[in-house]
């Protein structure tokens, strides 16, 4: 069993499926194993708690989605980012580092 | 935007698609496990875990569709109406009560307050008001105003854009065929114009003509118009003879102009003397005022400032005016008050309300009922994990279905009961302008419609408490078929059945106490014999007849032709007639400072005798009684006890203004007439010998011994044979007279005692209700006792008796609880109110009768089912 995994905190889910999704369009299950594998294990995302996110970024239209064949020859739902979900992403992710320099120097200098 | 549209209408497809989406997850997730090892049970397993419950995920997908209000509603809806059709009986009960408490109560709030109500027929009528002056020693309110005081009301006020005076006058046409006697008034030149109004053809009075010389002038009324110009455009200019003088037409008023007071054939201006301005003549009140408020100014205002320049006048005058004021009310308040139907509208209110009531506690009866019932229902609510707003969301719903059901049916039932009272009343004319204007009251439909559906709402939500407070767990282990509290628990059911049967004998009793009030206020004594009566009225010209004593011999000669008519009983003169609404005059006591008030008629000999007045002590009038006599007068009973209580009245002298006025001693007490039917009988009257003050006007009254409107061209005739060229006027039947006034009040209590009738009904609907489905909810005992061996009949007599004492105890408490209520009605209403017993015997009885029958039929219902039936019914 790896070490205790952390729990994502609240939005950033948004986030890290918008810039998984950069890439190359994927599907629900895909996602959820990319965030694992990239964090290194570190982060778990509660399967469960993927999709009702990845239905509300589809809402706001930041990703639109289009059912095809995986390449085990299954019928899924590929997720893929939009022009103004990329926008959103740059922006998030932007606002996410000045965010965490931010908390850093304080938790630096204090 | 269109996500949400698609989730809206391809609701179906998201769905397999989330489905579909999830389990692909759930399945790739599992291979994985299976390939590094597991197996598949076991990964499986972990799988589930890890994902958390898939209906959960699903219900959160859900969500962010952000459809759910919309996706709820209709789920609520369907359930809705699936658990109504379930319950068929009691949801016709609930709709049907709904409906006919608001069909009824507006159809028969619309027509009575058609009837009772007139509404002013110019523009504005919140904004104009009548001045009238008051006696606060003596309590007279609506007295008229005179014209000193009325100049300085109109000089010194700063809250009317315009104040005008408006004196009835009575005139008589000359020179054409017939003479004839006309109502008219002179006025103001600014009169029309102060209500709003202005002549359809030609124009308006001019400032000038309110002055002597210039006022030989006069304005039509449409009728007039009609009859004697037949609609004749080139009216203007022509002349008029009134009163032996010519006036000239400059204009006609459109058709549909009733001046807020009474029918004016035609109106001329009014002119003021020196005499009529003098400080003397402040007592002679004889005018209307009318007086448009200036905009923004509240009517409160003007009232306070009209009082303060009466008072002003009252200081500077104080003999004359001392105690006297003045007051100003809105137009249509005064004719609500003229016609004196205030009290009449609130008993009409008032029942209507404790129909709504009847109608809103049999709801409340019938859903706190089935709120007991559906506690198993809550339970597995609460259990499946809904949430209290959920819960009381689907109930809300539930509720608004019967209430719009209900509402709706009401209202088409209303529009049906107006349709069919339309074409009910169409007896004369009077009705056929009721029909016309007869229509279904839009603010009463609302109010009705939202009182009912708030009480079902409210009521409806009771289910909800329950699902609330009750451990889910106790409530499903119960199974509906609960032995232990609820509504199954004998003992709640039997507190509902006698508080629903004690509660509608409280209702019925105050809704028959309105209707019985009602009548008996419309029945009240008119203090002489109305029927067989026939009266018309002869006014004089004053060219031909000016002479005071030649009046006095003109109607002894009418009086004398008309002993002599065959099937006259007996016949005399009066003025005014009874029953035509004259204010009452000032009148001066021998010896005291403070004068009296009182209606005053001129009468002849005999008159009491022929309306069958009776003489309580002292006489009437005689023939003795003449011009060289010593001058009499008779009071009524009222005026007795008012201004001599436990005194000797015979002996004390009164003044009265009238033609040739003189103190006169009082030789007679009669009945007191009254005044105005509907109203408890006590306006005193002061009665003189015409023979003593003659008048140019006077109505003639003869007693026949058989159909009064038989005699009538009789009596024309025998006033022509007098003298050819008198007009005989308003030639009617008392009891003509009588519906004239009232209008159609019978029709009005014949619509009460339907109302009364209606709540009959609703309350023998809801206690209906209530016990049969308390009844129906013991089946499942009765299934019990039937295999455990009991005869069918002994079991029915079981639920009878039961239902029996329940009923005694309910209406035992309904009964002493409205046993005040007549004493309180008659309290509140003074009318020397007796019965109401009648009331509350009907109400227990009617009540004890439906429960009788309520518990009985759906008790044999249940025992006739089969008993494992029965068993197995929850």
């Amino acid at each position: 069993m790896p070490e205790k995994r952390m729990d994502l905190p609240q939005g950033t889910l948004d986030l890290l499926i918008l810039k998984t999704l950069a890439l190359e369009p994927q599907h629900g299950w895909a996602i959820s194993e990319r965030i694992q594998q990239v964090s290194k294990d570190v982060l778990s995302v509660k399967q469960g708690s993927l999709y009702p996110s990845l239905h509300r970024l589809e809402r706001r239209g930041w990703i639109k989605a289009e059912w095809a064949m995986t390449k085990n020859s299954r019928h899924a739902k590929y997720y893929e980012l939009t022009k103004a979900g990329r926008k959103q992403l740059e922006a998030e992710e932007s606002a996410w580092r000045k965010l965490t320099a931010a908390v850093g120097h304080v938790l630096e200098t204090a | 935007m269109f996500y949400r549209l698609r989730a809206l209408l391809r609701r179906n497809s998201m769905e397999t698609e989330l489905d579909a989406e999830l389990r692909a997850h759930v399945e790739q997730q599992a291979e994985k496990y299976v390939q590094a090892g597991m197996s598949p049970e076991e990964a499986a397993r972990r799988v589930r875990l890890e994902f958390g419950g898939i209906e959960q995920v699903k219900e959160e997908c859900r969500d962010t569709w952000g459809v759910r209000f919309v996706s709820e509603l209709t789920q609520d809806i369907r359930y809705g109406l699936r658990q109504l059709r379930r319950n068929p009986g009691f949801t016709l009960i609930a709709v049907i009560t709904l409906a006919l408490g608001i069909a009824v109560n507006t159809t028969i709030f619309s027509a009575i307050s058609l009837v009772l109500l007139k509404k002013p027929t110019f523009p504005n009528p919140g904004r104009l008001m009548m001045v009238f002056a008051n006696n606060k020693a003596k309590s007279d309110n609506y007295l008229l105003v005179s014209a000193p005081n009325f100049i300085d009301f109109q000089r010194q006020n700063d809250v009317f854009d315009g104040m005008a005076a408006d004196a009835d006058h009575g005139f008589t046409l000359t020179g054409t065929g017939s003479p004839e006697h006309l109502i008219g008034a002179e006025v103001t030149a600014n009169f029309f114009r102060v209500l709003g109004l202005s002549p359809a053809i030609g124009r308006d009075f001019l400032f000038s003509e309110n002055e002597p010389g210039r006022n030989a002038v006069v304005i039509l009324s449409h009728g007039f118009w009609k009859q004697h110009f037949a609609s004749n455009p080139n009216v203007i200019g022509r002349t008029v003879e009134i009163d032996d003088q010519p006036h000239k037409v400059i204009g006609v008023m459109s058709s549909g102009t009733d001046t807020p007071l009474q029918q004016v054939q035609l109106w001329t201006p009014v002119v003021f003397t020196a005499n009529d301005l003098s400080e003397a003549n402040r007592s002679f009140r004889n005018l209307y005022v009318f007086a448009r408020l200036r905009p923004s100014v509240k009517p409160e205002r003007a009232r306070a400032e009209i009082a303060a320049i009466a008072s002003r006048i009252a200081q500077s005058q104080p003999e004359i005016e001392k105690s006297y004021g003045a007051s100003a009310l809105t137009v249509q308040k005064y004719m609500t008050r003229a016609a004196q139907v205030e009290a009449s509208l609130t008993m009409l209110m008032g029942a209507v309300g404790f129909v709504l009531l009847i109608a809103c506690a049999n709801i409340a009866g019938l859903l706190l009922a089935r709120a007991d019932g559906r506690r198993q229902e809550m339970a597995l609510r609460v259990a499946l994990g809904a949430g209290r707003v959920r819960v009381i969301q689907q109930l809300l719903t539930e509720g608004l279905l019967i209430g719009l059901a209900g509402g709706g049916l009401g209202a088409v039932l209303g529009f049906w009961g107006i349709r069919f009272l339309r074409t009910a009343i169409t007896w004369d004319s009077y009705a056929l302008y009721l029909s016309r204007n007869l229509r279904l009251d839009a603010a009463t439909l609302w109010f009705t419609i939202a009182i009912t559906l708030g009480a079902t709402l409210l009521f409806g939500l009771a289910p909800a408490v329950h699902a609330s407070k009750s451990d889910p767990v106790a409530g499903l282990k119960e199974g509906g078929r609960s032995r232990t509290g609820g509504f199954a628990s004998s003992r709640m059911r039997s507190v509902y059945v006698a508080g629903e049967i004690a509660l509608s004998v409280v209702l019925l009793v105050g809704a028959g106490l309105f209707v019985e009030t009602f009548i008996a206020m419309q029945d009240q004594n008119l203090g002489f014999n109305s029927k067989h009566l026939i009266t018309a009225q002869v006014s004089l010209s004053n060219r031909r007849y000016g002479n005071t004593s030649k009046q006095a011999e003109f109607f002894g000669n009418i009086t004398e032709k008309l002993h002599n008519l065959p099937g006259v009983e007996s016949a005399s003169v009066a003025w005014p007639r009874p029953l035509s609404i004259w204010g009452s005059q000032t009148v001066r006591i021998g010896g005291r400072i403070n004068s009296a008030t009182a209606h005053i008629y001129v009468v002849g000999s005999g008159y009491f005798k022929a309306m069958e007045i009776p003489l309580l002590k002292g006489r009437e009038f005689s023939r003795l009684d003449n011009a060289r006599s010593a001058n009499v007068a008779v009071v009524s009973r009222a005026f007795a006890e008012k201004y001599f209580p436990n005194r000797n009245v015979i002996g004390n002298r009164v003044l009265v203004k009238t033609t040739e006025p003189a103190w006169a001693e009082i030789v007679g007490i009669v009945g007191n007439v009254n005044e105005f039917p509907g109203q408890p009988n006590n306006d005193p009257q002061v009665y003189e010998p015409y023979t003593q003050h003659p008048s140019l006007n006077m109505a003639l009254v003869a007693r026949t011994h058989y159909a009064a409107a038989a005699c009538a061209p009789l009596l024309r005739r025998a006033v022509w044979s007098v003298d050819k060229d008198e007009p005989v006027e308003h030639l009617m039947t008392m009891q003509e007279a009588e519906t004239e006034l009232v209008g159609g009040e019978s029709f009005s209590t014949g619509l009460l005692g339907a109302l009364a009738a209606m709540a009959l009904l609703l309350s023998a609907i809801g206690i209906y209700g209530v016990i049969a489905y308390s009844v129906s909810r013991r089946t499942h005992e009765i299934g019990i006792r039937t295999a455990l061996g009991a005869q069918k009949s002994d079991v029915l007599q079981m639920i009878l008796k039961q239902g029996g004492l329940l009923t005694l105890v309910g209406c035992a408490i309904g009964i002493s609880l409205s046993f005040p209520l007549p004493k309180l009605f008659a309290g509140m209403y003074g009318s020397g109110f007796t019965g109401g017993q009648g009331a509350l015997a009907v109400a227990a009885a009617a009540v004890a009768l439906v429960s009788i029958v309520a518990t009985y039929i759906p008790a044999r219902r249940a025992t006739k089912v089969d008993p494992m039936v029965a068993l197995r019914y929850e």
